[in-house]
């Protein structure tokens, strides 16, 4: 039932749930929203709500310690509060992250990761005093538990909840809605679950036998599906809380019309760019500190980010190259941008460009395939210069093309950000409503033939 | 009015047209929930109607044969008949039992509870089979010396008739066969040795249940392909040799009964319609150890059974059972890891493997089944039955 593309979620949970949340009187909405959540969950993964369901308490009175001290003058309890908050949230993530790692993933409570970030900036936000006034326990339950986004995300802030005024259920809010969750659940559905198989197929081939084209084609069409799964769930969870009240989070923003890998990734999960960009990246000092402690703090950043992803050595590699591209960019293609003449900033615009769309996607590779034996077989692949491929058929690609071709392109026109932009104008034309509508049906008999397809992000 | 209706449209068109399409398809399946839409109704219990609309597409049942009539409505029960449904899980044991054909086939013994850990049941496919000692893959479905067999397709391993013993050919061999399955063998032919030396018909995920109804590559010794049905195939070409390859897409969907009724069907149209064929049965090639144990209906317990019950169908004389778990697998069965990507399928570079299993257990009657230098050696028991 947690996800959102299983029939459970759609034809049982989200209509039930809908109707009993708009029938509440609007003051009373809160608790229908924290019971339906608390349902959510605690189907979803069992006993191990235990873990979420002690947090929530624990995090609120240590919140409460830090607000309350927060015009004291040096107060000893203020930074203490805090410390312990982080201690306590971020001990907990590494310490499931670890049992993950080990084998014992069935163990680990779903969405740790999401709502552990959601706590931990709801500490910052509160030392720091974003927050106006302290959060009741009844909303800070709901911030880190409500079920559009406590399996993959958003990492919403506290403020953009706006739970301190009634939420209202508008009938526009609702469309739009209704707009944005049928949108992400075609990426999902047709798209991404599409794609997954041609990279099913690579691995039943076997990556020594790849030819070299399939190889490419695999490492695009990886990269595709990556991004329809995950974009297509953020719009499906943002549209859900649209329709319930809340404001659309953006969480992707045409990552791959991008300049660059830095920009690449202010677009791509920026939620979660952005929170350790708010909550690791800047308090380390961020970029003030010289070159030196800037690419110190970059390469915190982003050991953290490769961590979070995955304990398997492929991460490391994956966030490495990262961090030194972004390095790269910052400090050699830096100068350059801001150089007088028109031929450099033409050359770095191209190497830009070239970084997002060639680049990127060898690095989801990297992300794919977490053995190292492997993945040294598929850059072997890619890059056939030393090594010779294993009983590799040459003209596999065409007949992988001849099969993708469609799901490939409409996933190349959603990296293009005039197409979704069109789609978000015309939203409440005639063709546009009824193709929407025609595209829920289809995505509910792809739902039904096929078994359930968790998303990519489910993992992490 | 318009301007209202306008403004009603512009804020709420999205909702209205899905709820619309609920409506219309809640009636339909309401409407159908009786007759073409029942054993949907059933499958989708619990959730609204319309999802059994929506599920029968699948089936090429469309709402408007509501108002079409009753014709294909009859089709489409036959059609559930045969079709057996996901949910029935196969009772081992028990099935053949059920099956009162003239054959008798004693039960399965080794009763399946969940995934497999354990060591293969001794026989089966530890070692390459010699002609005499077929049995050995199952034993229990041996005849007794004296049974008489009505039909070509019936019968074991024909202990007491001719038959012939296994031997090594080259690709020549092959020239005149045709290979029959799902992917493995669209695999085996898009990366195996026999690419362009034998001809292919196969096709992605079919089962003995749809392989008729399903539109399959065929793939001929000069590399053309176009897509064909089965019976089309056999029906106007000419082989020497028939390799069937399919119980995979099965694992999980009707009983080893039903599977087994199927394939021999199957085996009794290939034998109709090309009379000196020799048909080859490949036992199912099992699955890796990871992939077996995470299914409770697709593991390696399952594939032995069935492949003991095919094994049945051969009969020593011009059908054949073979069996490449042995040039695949571990000692204990399972599928060895460094061969496969995803569990079930031979990696690319692997298939090498089902080609040495295939080259090395050929069947020669005689020279028109295979020209090549050595001199084809014939079954003791043949010159035996002579005298």
């Amino acid at each position: 039932m947690v996800l959102f593309n299983s029939i459970e979620f759609l034809f049982r949970f989200i209509p039930v749930f809908l109707v009993l949340y708009y029938v509440t009187p609007a003051r009373f909405r809160d608790w229908t929203l924290l019971a339906g959540s608390a349902v959510f969950y605690v189907v979803g993964t069992g006993y191990l709500s235990l873990v979420l369901l002690a947090l929530i308490p624990l995090n609120w009175l240590l919140g409460r310690a830090i607000y309350q001290s927060r015009n004291v003058r040096n107060s000893a309890l203020h930074n203490h509060a805090f410390v312990a908050a982080v201690l306590l949230d971020a001990g907990t993530l590494v310490a499931f992250k670890i049992l993950g790692a080990a084998g014992y993933s069935a163990y680990v409570p779903l969405g740790i990761s999401f709502f552990i970030f959601k706590m931990i900036a709801y500490q910052a936000d509160l030392l720091q005093q974003r927050m106006d006034e302290m959060p009741s326990l009844l909303h800070t339950a709901l911030y880190f538990s409500v079920f559009t986004q406590v399996t993959q995300g958003p990492i919403m802030r506290y403020e953009d909840g706006n739970f301190e005024n009634t939420r209202r259920v508008d009938l526009k809010g609702v469309t739009d809605g209704l707009f944005f969750f049928i949108l992400g659940l075609s990426m999902k559905v047709l798209l991404a679950d599409r794609l997954a198989i041609l990279w099913n197929d690579l691995v039943k081939i076997g990556y020594e036998s790849l030819s070299t084209p399939l190889a490419w084609l695999g490492a695009y069409a990886y990269s595709l599906r990556l991004y329809m799964d995950f974009w297509g769930y953020s719009l499906m969870a943002s549209g859900l809380g649209m329709m319930i009240g809340f404001k659309f989070v953006i969480n992707f923003l045409h990552p791959y019309s991008g300049r660059g890998i830095a920009d690449f990734y202010r677009r791509w999960h920026s939620s979660l760019g952005a929170w350790f960009r708010d909550y690791l990246y800047i308090p380390l000092g961020g970029s003030r500190g010289g070159a030196l402690k800037t690419i110190r703090n970059l390469l915190i950043v982003w050991a953290a980010t490769g961590f979070w992803h995955g304990v398997t050595p492929n991460f490391m590699i994956w966030s490495g190259v990262l961090v030194c591209m972004i390095i790269w960019e910052k400090y050699a293609l830096g100068p350059l941008k801001k150089s007088g003449t028109a031929f450099l900033r033409a050359v770095d615009a191209v190497l830009e460009r070239l970084h997002v769309l060639v680049l990127i996607p060898i690095t989801w590779v990297i992300f794919a395939v977490t053995d190292l034996s492997q993945l040294r077989l598929y850059m072997e692949r890619m890059f056939p210069f030393f090594v010779q491929g294993r009983n590799v058929n040459p003209a596999d690609y065409i007949k992988y093309l001849t099969m993708y071709w469609p799901f490939l392109l409409c996933s190349v026109l959603f990296c293009l950000p005039v197409t979704y932009r069109l789609l978000v104008r015309y939203r409440r034309s005639l063709p546009v409503v009824i193709a929407v509508t025609g595209l829920f049906w289809v995505c509910v008999y792809f739902i039904l033939i096929t078994k359930s397809n968790a998303f990519m992000y489910f993992n992490f | 009015m318009r301007k209202f209706l306008r403004r009603i449209f512009q804020n709420m068109g999205l909702p209205i047209m899905l709820a619309a399409s609920v409506i219309i398809l809640t009636a339909v399946g309401f409407a159908g929930r009786n007759t073409i839409y029942a054993p949907y109704a059933e499958e989708y219990e619990g959730y609204p109607p319309f999802l059994a609309v929506i599920g029968a597409v699948h089936d090429r049942i469309w709402p408007w044969q509501l108002v079409m009539g009753g014709g294909k409505d009859q089709e489409m029960e036959a059609e559930e008949e045969e079709t057996p449904s996901e949910e029935e899980i196969p009772v081992p044991g028990e099935e053949l039992v059920q099956n009162d054909s003239a054959v008798e086939i004693p039960p399965l013994d080794n009763s399946f509870e969940g995934p497999v850990d354990g060591p293969m049941p001794e026989g089966i496919c530890n070692e390459v089979m010699q002609a005499e000692d077929y049995g050995v893959a199952s034993l229990s479905f041996l005849s007794t010396a004296e049974t008489e067999y009505n039909t070509d397709t019936e019968g074991m391993f024909a202990r007491n008739g001719r038959y012939f013993k296994l031997r090594a050919v080259d690709s020549s061999y092959f020239a005149d066969a045709l290979f029959i399955g799902d992917s493995r063998t669209v695999g085996l032919c898009e990366y195996g040795g026999m690419k362009g030396k034998a001809n292919f018909l196969a096709k992605e995920s079919v089962n003995v249940y749809n392989i008729l109804d399903t539109e399959l590559r065929y793939t001929n010794t000069d590399g053309d392909s176009w897509g064909t049905y089965m019976e089309d195939v056999l029906r106007d070409g000419h082989y020497r040799k028939v390799y069937m390859c399919l119980g995979v897409n099965e694992l999980g969907i009707g009983t080893t009964h039903m599977y087994y009724e199927k394939y021999r069907e199957l085996v009794e149209m290939i034998r109709e319609n090309q009379p000196d064929a020799i048909i080859y049965i490949e036992g199912i090639m099992h699955v890796s150890k990871r992939y077996s144990s995470s299914d409770s209906a697709r593991n390696n317990t399952v594939i032995v059974q069935r492949n003991e019950a095919i094994a049945t169908l051969a009969n020593g004389y011009d059908i054949f059972y073979i069996d490449m778990n042995p040039y695949v697998c571990e000692e204990n069965g399972d599928l060895i890891s460094d061969l496969t990507g995803d569990g079930i399928h031979l990696k690319a570079s692997a298939y090498e493997n089902w080609d040495r299993s295939l080259f090395e257990n050929a069947i020669v009657r005689d020279h028109s089944d295979y020209s090549g230098e050595e001199e084809p050696v014939f079954g003791q028991e043949e010159e035996e039955s002579g005298t």
